[in-house]
């Protein structure tokens, strides 16, 4: 029987190891998140409990909230059971929430934000890998394809 | 192409990994020893090529290599896929582990299309390379719509709506076809021209270029 496998000559191998590592870079510096990951915030959460003057919680009520001197609602959320809603601003000034029970009625919150109650850090990217590391985990990961391939083909010669 | 974790409904989810445990039999039944290394290859080729992103409108695409991959090797692209997937969603959260079966699906369902359609139309080919490249590159732009059709098929499966996203996920990945269609047609022309035994069907065209030689 005429053996029809391929032989890989080691310059080949060479020059597809180079090819590779040269398309990592340059997924690496094109690198657009396609992935999804989340940190947990430490600190930097406000929230208010709304309450009817009975003391019986506003439960579900959507809220707008208001980001300083803007007059278009940030975003919406809903109070939960105990009548409570949380977010957490990004910038400190006077942040407003309207909060709508029914029946017409609701409540209007004027929640001065400082500085320091803002989240320590919601720039960057502190729980992922840095482009450098997943260079590093993919020329790794390749590694481990062509050593695949290259373990075979040796044991294949020897026999 | 990759569906990440959180995704799907469970059935979806066992239906993809109990679908994934029977191609990976059916390529492991088919491979054999002195193709490991092409696999291997190919498969490194699978991992980095997801790596690369560009845009198409506002969403983004990367190529996936399926057809390109089931050509070259075969029934075995599955042990390509399969491995080169893992390793995109351990090392990259590109895809999922849970959803790992599914994916496989989408990505080895096209890849085994793209086989049969170059090994039966190839036939008709003859040893005109050019021919039979250009063959290739219609399979495998092709299997990457049949790719895209089963993402939106899993998810419709799963209760999520479909709408905008639906068609410009289509729109996207016919453009990526075209992309995809051209590449593979210049790698099998080159492989053609220069190693045509390492094509999957390699038995054929071998024998007919050493006739002729």
């Amino acid at each position: 029987m005429t053996d029809y496998s391929p032989r890989v000559s080691r310059r080949t191998l060479r020059a597809v190891t180079a090819f590779f590592v040269f398309v990592c870079l340059l997924s690496a510096a094109s690198a657009s998140a396609h992935g999804a990951e989340y940190e947990l915030l430490d600190g930097g959460v406000v929230g208010v409990r709304a309450t009817f003057d009975t003391g019986q919680p506003m439960a579900d009520a959507p809220v707008l909230i208001f980001a300083p001197g803007e007059s278009e609602a940030r975003m919406t959320a809903t109070t939960d059971p105990r009548g409570v809603v949380c977010f957490a601003p990004d910038r400190a000034g006077v942040w407003v929430l309207q909060v709508r029970a029914e029946g017409g009625h609701g409540l209007r919150v004027n929640l001065e934000v400082e500085e320091s109650m803002l989240a320590a850090s919601t720039a960057g990217n502190p729980g992922g890998f840095s482009t450098w590391q997943k260079l590093v985990m993919a020329v790794c990961v390749l590694w481990g394809f062509l050593a695949t391939a290259l373990f075979f083909r040796r044991r294949r010669g020897e026999r | 192409m990759h569906i990440s974790e959180g995704v799907l409904s469970s059935p979806v989810i066992i239906g993809g990994y109990a679908a994934t445990a029977g191609l990976t039999a059916l390529a492991l039944k088919r491979v054999r020893r002195h193709e490991i290394p092409k696999i291997a290859v190919m498969g490194a080729a699978f991992f980095v090529s997801s790596l690369l992103h560009f845009k198409v409108g506002i969403t983004s695409v990367h190529l996936t290599l399926a057809g390109l991959l089931g050509i070259v090797l075969g029934t075995p692209a599955v042990l390509a896929l399969l491995a080169g997937l893992f390793f995109q969603a351990v090392m990259f959260q590109h895809g999922g582990l849970s959803t790992l079966g599914v994916n496989t699906v989408i990505f080895a369902v096209p890849a085994l299309l793209a086989y049969l359609a170059y090994t039966g139309l190839g036939q008709l080919a003859g040893s005109r390379n050019n021919l039979r490249a250009l063959i290739a590159g219609g399979a495998s732009a092709l299997a990457v719509l049949v790719g895209a059709a089963l993402v939106l098929l899993v998810l419709r499966l799963s209760g999520e709506e479909l709408t905008g996203i639906g068609f410009l996920f289509s729109v996207a990945h016919g453009v990526l076809g075209l992309v995809e269609g051209a590449v593979t047609f210049i790698v099998v022309r080159q492989i053609l021209r220069v190693k045509p035994e390492m094509i999957a069907d390699g038995l054929v065209a071998g024998r007919q270029s050493r006739s002729q030689g």
